[in-house]
């Protein structure tokens, strides 16, 4: 067999294995058993944390310590859930609420922003454009540990130190080359002629956007703003070094104070861990539906 | 071309039922030192359906776009019903196109697609207008289906629909029927016809099919390089070409071009002809049994016009026979000028290899000076 047809076959029967194909391609049981074992081990590699962050959260404090770890529970108990939820030891309901609106503000203004910043750089023509695109994209490049002594100069000079304005500045700064970048990407992948087709129709540049393009990129709007999100709902560092007081903290320092307290409280971190990715799956469960693309299928030919 | 004076169109433009006599004055279009439309002058008459013809590249969709306001024009005027629309923003000229890609609003039903441009417009009876329009393309059992759903020739009709339903002062069309597979597009290129001639509104019209600009033309503006070549109907730019270009760009197979010196009798007529060209069908072979009579209706009128009665004579070898089913295409080779023939039936006698005299009629002669351009009998 040569390279080619391997690679054909290999193609398909992962195609086949998704449903994906849409013809039925004989695959050997050989092939199909390789092709379970990838798919076991990165399930495996995915997966594992979570079980057994979900596992801990549930087992006594007993069986978390115990030696070796018990990866199936004996018994199962909600008491970390309810110290988590329990206003003496930690304010999760407080965490969670600061996090909330973080992650919304960022997202909604990081996507508002891309919006217009990404159009110009897909359809308007003017000097610099280049420059400034890939300029924005070069930004990114930077990690963020480098930023952290100026960006902390600059929340000093805003006045914004301890305070969630300072996240949300430096959250809207780090997602927002990404955020230009995804956007102008998919506009530029609808037709201009679509555009201009409206604009023929007596419709102004801006009436164009916000009745045919922003409708036609509802899949890139809602990656964009889940993306965003997610980088704001998780960020650690910025955050661990801006906020001071415990009522403005947001989930993953909170979490990580929780940490740093003398008592064994893994029960609990995992508990509030657990609390903390619920939410972006169920929001990426509830967003993804309109992030399927072929949403421009049939405006134009061919 | 003058014979509109300036205070009837400022009249016409007044009233209700515009005038939308297109004019454009010495527009040019410069993409950094690329010229696509050099100073370019054309009057599009009011309800005339105007092909604009040109291989691609010649600058012929810049034109169509520079009508419609999508491209401001380097230099030159553009007027539409004696009211100038060069700095016209292209949504307030009244105007409307279909795509090559139909750009359809996907994300919208036929209906909303049909609705859209009229919701920008001040008219109340917005679904009869949308009903009418429907049962004019007959897509109104489509009307609440998305783009998505339709077929191709499907959607070229609401592309279509789009543009009548407003009832623009014109329409401009950029090869509208290109992405339609052969047969429908013949059968929508005389629905296309039929229409416009009923609607009687102002077409301007981009293709490179020079059958489809012939078919459906009342005239034909051939460009290329950015540059008009000739303007007239069908049968003009057919039959009396202005130059080489526009000779060899009309007409399947094309017209045959070779040096004088190929003839074979010394007719002084021809000596300061740089070029000389013949088209295929007027073209036979001396004594053979399919040469009724040399030449269409255009050389005999020409003929009759008191043009030239003598008949030319080349010698060639026949190269390729080409059958075709209606008809035969033999290409002969004439001391090197390639000529084709296209004949009724096949010729006797006329296989590869074979040598023969063709003849036509002088009339049917097309004479071209070192540049190119026709010299006139």
């Amino acid at each position: 067999m040569s390279t080619k047809s391997t690679y054909r076959h290999t193609v398909d029967s992962f195609k086949n294995a998704l449903g994906l194909g849409n013809q039925t391609i004989e695959t050997s049981l050989y092939e199909r058993l390789i092709f379970y074992i990838a798919l076991g081990l990165s399930l495996f590699v995915t997966l594992f944390p979570f079980y057994y962050m979900t596992v801990a959260s549930l087992s006594p404090e007993s069986s978390l310590y115990s030696l070796p770890p018990t990866l199936i529970p004996d018994e199962l108990t909600l008491t970390h859930y309810r110290t988590v939820f329990g206003p003496e030891t930690f304010p999760f309901l407080t965490y969670f609420k600061n996090s909330f609106i973080v992650a919304t503000v960022t997202a909604g203004a990081s996507v508002l922003v891309a919006t217009f910043g990404a159009y110009s750089f897909a359809r308007l023509d003017y000097k610099g454009r280049g420059i400034f695109s890939r300029g924005v994209l070069m930004v990114y490049m930077f990690s963020g540990i480098l930023l952290v002594v100026p960006m902390f100069q600059v929340i000093v000079w805003l006045g914004f130190v301890d305070s969630l304005w300072s996240l949300f500045i430096t959250y809207l700064v780090q997602t927002l080359p990404v955020s230009l970048y995804m956007l102008g990407n998919y506009f530029r992948s609808i037709p201009e002629e679509i555009e201009e087709a409206a604009i023929m129709d007596g419709y102004s540049r801006l009436e164009v956007i916000f009745k045919i393009t922003l409708p036609l990129s509802a899949p890139a709007i809602v990656a964009v703003f889940f993306f965003t999100f997610m980088i704001a709902w998780n960020e650690y560092l910025f955050a661990s070094i801006f906020l001071e007081s415990q009522g403005v903290y947001t989930l993953p320092i909170g979490i990580e104070a929780l940490a740093s307290g003398f008592h064994q409280v893994w029960g609990e971190i995992m508990a509030a861990s657990l609390l903390t990715s619920i939410p972006l799956i169920v929001m990426f469960m509830y967003l993804e539906k309109y992030m399927v693309e072929g949403l421009t299928f049939g405006a134009v030919e061919g | 071309m003058a014979g509109n004076t300036t205070s009837d169109v400022a009249t016409d433009a007044l009233s209700s039922d515009a005038n939308a006599e297109i004019r454009l004055e010495g527009v040019t279009k410069r993409f950094g030192e690329l010229v696509a439309v050099d100073e370019l002058e054309l009057t599009i008459r009011d309800g005339e359906f105007l092909v604009l013809l040109g291989p691609s590249g010649c600058g012929k969709s810049t034109t169509l776009r520079m009508i419609a306001g999508l491209e401001t024009p380097s230099g030159g005027r553009i007027s539409i019903g004696g009211e100038d629309v060069t700095e016209t923003l292209p949504q307030r000229r009244e105007l409307s196109m279909v795509f090559q890609s139909y750009a359809l609003y996907p994300h919208k039903s036929v209906r909303g697609n049909l609705a859209f441009p009229l919701a920008k417009m001040d008219v109340e009876n917005v679904d009869e207008r949308i009903h009418r329009t429907a049962e004019l393309l007959e897509i109104d059992d489509l009307l609440d289906q998305k783009p998505g759903q339709l077929s191709g020739g499907q959607r070229q009709r609401v592309a279509l629909g789009r543009t009548i339903v407003r009832e623009p002062r014109a329409f401009l069309m950029d090869e509208p029927l290109s992405n339609l597979d052969a047969k429908l597009r013949v059968q929508t290129r005389s629905e296309l016809r039929r229409l416009q001639q009923q609607l009687g509104t102002t077409t301007v019209y981009v293709t490179h099919d020079q059958e489809e600009a012939m078919s459906l033309a009342d005239r034909i503006a051939v460009m290329n390089n950015g540059e008009l070549q000739q303007v007239g109907t069908p049968k003009e730019v057919y039959e009396q070409p202005a130059n080489e270009f526009v000779a060899g760009f009309l007409g399947e197979p094309p017209m045959n071009f070779f040096a004088p010196e190929c003839v074979v009798a010394d007719e002084p007529a021809l000596a300061n002809a740089a070029t000389l060209g013949i088209r295929p069908e007027d073209v036979r072979v001396a004594g053979s049994a399919g040469e009724p009579r040399s030449g269409g209706p255009a050389v005999e009128e020409r003929r009759a016009d008191g043009g030239d009665p003598r008949t030319i004579e080349l010698e060639g070898e026949a190269v390729v026979v080409e059958p075709l089913g209606n008809a035969y295409e033999i290409e002969f080779d004439c001391g090197g000028d390639s000529v084709t023939a296209r004949f009724r039936q096949r010729p006797e006698g006329i296989d590869p290899g074979t040598t023969a005299t063709l003849r036509f009629p002088a009339a049917a002669l097309h004479r071209f000076d070192e540049h190119g351009e026709v010299i006139d009998r």
